[in-house]
């Protein structure tokens, strides 16, 4: 995204390993940041910490980007946002998606951990495509 | 009639005047495929093993099979879900996918044809479909299932139940799981491809360009010493100096993966190895160190990327490789091609134009 | 009549190896709902990425 600053929209759903204890919670924590404005910020601070991603560290997190942690926590004991969880897990269950992370761009599917220049092959001819049109 | 006959001598005269000058060539026979080398042809029946016969009745308990999640640990793989019908029956990258927490090594080969293929992965580990079947299964980092809990999660499905009954008279054994899987397998077949209606006499089955390429294919560019006959693969092994793949190297997590395939494959050295030997862990013998098993090149265009380790996204990448010299050290001496660019997008075009057929229609079936 | 069949040669090789060479990538409509996102809502591509942070 920095390679091409107003080019890429990153739109995030929310697709947690059954097996994975703190999939849900984290999921839970980005989405609570989004209601307080800081949902980018929680984001990438999940990604750089992961898999450190208990209660207590994800209280941390919160505080750290400046907001309140205790609504966080909140919002995880009562899971405030499972329905979004829950529907995004359907709609990638639906597609038959079982790899995270899966990856659409312009609705071209990439699946799994691929290298950064094949991701970046396709923006770029995706760019290309809508240049010339 | 005459057509036929004479592109045919003209094929024949070629590879005659390759294995001429093949000398310098490591001759060695035995895994390292059939030194005569052997004209492109069209393919045959697809041959049937005497212990695994076809029935529609098993190609279709084989289909469901494939594509059942049922057979990973977790319920997240499928024989499909790697090898997929809409992107020529592999997964498009470069490593293929793995089981959740896991890193693969290695690129999904193509499932189209397989029927044809003398030997099974990259390393030739497996003789047989049947045989080829249950190693992914059983996979820590594929689809990771242990094959006792396998059996009676299938068992437990009245339709699987009466469909093995159906299929074999019998019931369900993972051997027969992996009979129906191979069957199945034996009808993803692409057969008429613009190459074989030039070779059946059909001269305007190929452009001008893509007959250019072919004669650079089995001339200059010297590509039928390996690729040749119906299937387009020796069934050898040949260490070409392929680079590494730094998502094999470099990721500690496939670090993982690597060091646990030399460790069941009985590499004593397996604690400090960080790259992929190839055959050798499966021979042992020096000479495979790093030897890769030749693939066909039929649906080339649909494969990508190419090579064991996926490090070629595009056949111009592979071409270049080739018109090098290939790698450093490669066991079989190739030298520099000197091809030039007309050369070299003849030789693409004859890859991309006689070797793709038309898209293998899939039915998907119902999982019980 | 030659540079006629050369360039009918041309033209049909041209017509082949496209169709051969660039097939259109299969697209998927996955709806966006009410998903979070960074990065411009206008922005020229869409990535959407499912993921598990852990």
């Amino acid at each position: 995204m920095d390679e091409y600053p107003g080019k890429i929209r990153l739109v995030i759903k929310f697709y947690p390993y059954k097996y994975r204890d703190f999939a849900h919670i984290a999921a839970q924590a980005a989405l609570s940041a989004r209601s307080q404005g800081k949902f980018e910020q929680m984001h990438y601070k999940m990604l750089a910490e992961s898999p450190k991603l208990d209660k207590a560290s994800l209280m941390r997190y919160a505080s750290e980007i400046g907001i309140d942690a205790k609504r966080v926590a909140a919002d995880i004991e009562k899971m405030t946002d499972s329905a979004t969880i829950e529907r995004d897990k359907k709609l990638a269950t639906d597609m038959d998606l079982f790899n995270t992370p899966a990856l659409f761009v312009n609705g071209r599917r990439i699946l799994g951990n691929v290298p950064y220049e094949y991701l970046k092959k396709a923006i770029v001819e995706e760019l290309d495509a809508l240049g010339k049109k | 009639m005459l057509w036929a006959k004479s592109k045919a001598t003209i094929v024949a005269a070629l590879a005659v005047l390759m294995l001429a000058g093949c000398s310098a060539v490591n001759m060695a026979s035995g895994d390292s495929g059939e030194r005569g080398l052997s004209p492109l042809a069209p393919l045959g029946e697809v041959p049937i093993p005497k212990d695994n016969p076809m029935s529609e009745a098993k190609v279709e308990l084989g289909r469901m099979l494939f594509f059942d999640r049922r057979l990973s640990g977790d319920g997240t793989m499928s024989c499909a879900s790697c090898h997929m019908p809409e992107m020529a029956f592999t997964d498009s990258l470069p490593i293929s996918l793995n089981y959740p927490t896991t890193r693969n090594w290695r690129n999904s080969p193509t499932l189209i044809n397989i029927g044809y293929a003398r030997t099974l992965f990259h390393d030739g580990r497996a003789v047989s479909l049947e045989e080829q079947a249950l190693f992914p299964m059983m996979s820590a980092f594929e689809m990771n299932q242990n094959l006792d809990f396998m059996e009676e999660e299938i068992r437990e499905v009245p339709q699987y139940v009466a469909a093995f009954k159906d299929a074999f008279g019998a019931g369900v054994t993972r051997y027969r799981i992996a009979q129906a899987i191979a069957a199945y397998e034996r009808t993803i077949v692409s057969k008429n491809v613009p190459l074989d209606r030039y070779l059946a006499g059909d001269v305007s089955a190929l452009s001008a360009d893509a007959k250019a390429g072919m004669e650079l294919f089995l001339g200059k560019a010297g590509c039928i010493r390996c690729h040749g006959g119906a299937y387009m693969s020796d069934g050898g092994y040949h260490a070409n100096g392929v680079p590494e793949n730094e998502m094999v190297t470099d990721d500690p997590r496939t670090a993982i993966t690597v060091r646990f395939v030399a460790k069941v494959s009985g590499y004593e050295d397996y604690e400090n190895l960080t790259e992929d030997p190839g055959r050798y862990l499966v021979t042992k013998r020096p000479r495979d160190w790093k030897a890769f098993r030749t693939p066909t090149l039929r649906e080339v265009a649909r494969t990508s990327p190419y090579m064991h380790n996926g490090v070629f996204a595009t056949l111009e990448e592979v071409i270049e490789f080739y018109d090098g010299g290939a790698g450093e050290g490669n066991s079989e001496r190739l030298a520099p091609l000197g091809l030039s660019a007309d050369e070299k997008r003849s030789l693409m075009l004859f890859l991309t134009e006689a070797l793709s057929g038309n898209e293998i229609e899939v039915k998907y079936p119902k999982i019980p | 009549m030659r540079h006629i069949a050369i360039i009918l040669a041309a033209l049909a090789l041209i017509a082949v190896s496209s169709g051969a060479l660039h097939a259109a990538p299969q697209r998927f409509d996955v709806p966006i709902l009410d998903s979070p996102f960074i990065g411009p809502a206008d922005a020229p591509v869409t990535i959407i990425e499912f993921i598990d942070y852990q």
